[in-house]
């Protein structure tokens, strides 16, 4: 064993620890580097996440840059130049050398998506191509963050369907996990969710009527500060659980009233009288008050939502 | 082959995090696991044991290829003995081969009375050890010929099994589910009989410690298939400054001894909403009616209804149990059990 290749081998190995180390994507960027420095001599080098919503790449981890450099790898000028240089796109290359032949870029991406850069500015790039090759898969799944997503969805134990929101109004898959859609009509239950996450909810659960008339939980983490943050939230889709007994019209009742609607407008909405409605539900869930009995079936999801005015 | 092995590395080191990275439960990575290592270098039989120090216990996750005999063995105590003579349960231990050049001493009785008789002419012990030093559990690849390995192969598994234990890790999931809270300062893992494990990454902090009443409050509330709970606590007793608490529910493991995570980061924005505001909101979330949030706080029922209506107005609720709900969800109320001197006469 000489030469180059016990030193890459570790390489891997070093990079596949860190890959899965319990920290943040910009501490796990940090030692990605500082593994890869070891290995590569080189004089700056940088990790970026790339956001669709903004078009640019939003910095993990980077040192070596002068301000001004600094400034243009942030700049959607830049992500244009990586474009052109074909590491976007249907068939991106492996790795391209900057216009100067200073600097090596490596494209990082999972199941197909397009992740981020890892940039190496150092002195004849080209003889390290093979090896960031080999590599690149490796760094693109340490800074994935959509892994800390599908983790973010180990909270819901057994979930059948999920759909990650963005800021912008759009939503994403996850990995892994079939869409809402799979479901029944998604619409009004990625609507719900997102007045939930823009009234400040960190987490929040509510029922939904599936497609094959059953009942499904549906549970929504708030996922702000996580980077490259252009997504709000995750909405994740299982069995509705014990539902203590409520029938339709108690779980409706309660999802109006948790929209703040009083007594009267619900008795004439449902045409019934809301107060015995709230009796059995109080009954159900063996909670002391109609305000408790509300509270207790917001905590545990246990609500229809009532459809917007 | 070691030059074809050196060539998969990085295929199995992608696969080994990817498999980490997963949210599957534990027994069914197992079988994913010894078909890679299968990859690496071939054997007829094997298993996966988890390793349950409290009981000192080994826990058969998988086995493939052994007979109802020697699958009796491996879930028998004589397996943690084995593994204690060939120093299977030390921490980074190298991968440890046995064959029938051992000797027979009666240190080694799985390997004589069961994995031999069985056919099998070697075997090769792996110690799941993760970075931090915990020995996880162990693997075992039994092989028909009785020829040994190379060291490149046992180089490679050695390797491989750094991985390998990240899958099994049961902390692994906790740890990375404590990252959602992006600004956590300190935080603990919350254990079934109430104990607190360190939280590799964030510090501890004297809120957290073992018996703290944050640690009681998430205990008492964080059941019945909630996965989540936020709220606020005084930074010290009696103090005005907050700090935001979020309990995360641990998903199942098969030693499942974990409870919650538990995190403190800073407060979200208040909305103005006073201390007192607070104590209110917290009995309002558990369904406290005016009347009752008056006696539990020692105020004039006139006074609770004043704190309620200004809670309304702060957090745009058009009702009580709206603004009771809206600060369940964003953690924007104290707890009842936090502040215990002035209630418990009030009906829950």
């Amino acid at each position: 064993m000489t030469g180059a290749a016990p030193d890459a081998e570790m390489l891997i190995f070093d990079l596949a620890d860190i890959a899965n180390r319990p920290c943040s994507l910009a501490a796990r960027a940090e030692a990605l580097l500082t593994t890869i420095r070891s290995v590569i001599a080189h004089d700056a080098a940088f990790l970026s996440l790339f956001e669709p919503e903004r078009c640019l790449h939003s910095p993990l981890a980077r040192y070596g840059y002068s301000a001004q450099r600094k400034r243009h790898l942030d700049s959607p000028a830049f992500a244009d130049d990586i474009t052109t240089l074909g590491l976007l796109g249907p068939a991106p290359a492996a790795t391209v050398l900057s216009v100067d032949a200073s600097e090596i870029y490596v494209p990082l991406r999972a199941g197909g998506d397009y992740l981020g850069l890892f940039g190496l500015r150092t002195t004849a790039p080209e003889r390290w191509q093979e090896q960031l090759t080999v590599v690149a898969p490796i760094i693109a799944r340490a800074i994935d963050p959509r892994q800390k997503l599908t983790a973010m969805a180990s909270l819901v134990a057994d979930p059948i369907a999920a759909t990650v929101l963005t800021r912008a109004g759009s939503t994403e898959p996850l990995p892994g996990l079939p869409g809402l859609e799979a479901c029944g009509p998604a619409a009004p239950v990625v609507a719900e969710a997102r007045a939930l996450l823009s009234a400040g909810a960190s987490h929040a659960s509510f029922l939904a009527v599936g497609a094959s008339a059953g009942y499904l939980k549906v549970t929504v983490l708030a996922t702000a500060g996580l980077p490259p943050g252009h997504r709000s939230g995750i909405v994740l889709m299982s069995d509705p659980g014990h539902l203590h007994g409520l029938t339709r019209p108690e779980l409706t009742v309660l999802g109006l009233h948790l929209a703040g609607w009083d007594d009267r407008r619900i008795h004439e909405h449902l045409d019934l009288t809301a107060g015995s409605l709230l009796e059995s539900i109080c009954r159900k869930l063996a909670a002391p008050g109609r305000d408790a009995a509300i509270v207790q079936a917001a905590a545990h999801g246990l609500y229809l939502p009532a459809a917007p005015a | 082959m070691p030059s074809h092995r050196e060539s998969l590395a990085p295929e199995l080191a992608l696969e080994l995090s990817d498999l980490a990275a997963a949210t599957r439960q534990s027994a069914e990575s197992a079988p994913a696991v010894l078909e890679l290592l299968h990859r690496a270098g071939s054997f007829d039989a094997g298993f996966v044991s988890l390793f349950d120090p409290q009981d000192r216990r080994q826990l058969l996750l998988h086995s493939q290829g052994h007979s109802a005999r020697v699958q009796q063995f491996l879930a028998s105590p004589m397996l943690v003995d084995d593994f204690e003579q060939l120093s299977l349960l030390r921490a980074h231990q190298r991968p440890v081969q046995v064959n029938e050049t051992i000797s027979a001493l009666d240190s080694v009785r799985g390997w004589w009375e069961f994995m031999r008789p069985a056919g099998f002419g070697r075997s090769v012990g792996l110690a799941l050890t993760t970075a931090d030093g915990r020995h996880l559990g162990n693997i075992g690849l039994q092989s028909i010929t009785k020829q040994p390995p190379d060291d490149a192969y046992i180089e490679l598994l050695h390797r491989l099994t750094r991985l390998v234990a990240r899958v099994f890790d049961p902390l692994r999931t906790v740890s990375a589910i404590s990252q959602l809270v992006t600004d956590a300062y300190a935080g603990t893992i919350l254990t079934r009989p109430a104990e607190v494990i360190p939280l590799s990454g964030l510090p501890g902090d004297l809120l957290l410690a073992a018996g703290s009443p944050v640690l009681s409050t998430v205990a008492a509330r964080l059941h019945d298939g909630l996965q989540m709970l936020t709220f606020l606590c005084p930074t010290s007793p009696g103090a005005q400054t907050l700090t935001r608490v979020t309990a995360l529910a641990c998903p199942p493991h098969p030693l499942g001894r974990l409870h919650s995570v538990v995190l403190l980061s800073p407060p979200p924005p208040r909305y103005g909403l006073t201390i007192r505001e607070l104590q209110v909101l917290g009995l309002l979330v558990d369904g406290y009616s005016n009347n009752a949030v008056a006696a539990a706080l020692n105020l004039a029922p006139r006074t609770a209804v004043a704190h309620v209506e200004h809670i309304m107005i702060k957090l745009a609720a058009s009702s009580r149990t709206v603004a009771a709900v809206r600060a369940l969800r964003q953690g924007l109320y104290l707890p009842a059990d936090l502040h215990t001197t002035e209630r418990r006469a009030a009906p829950r």
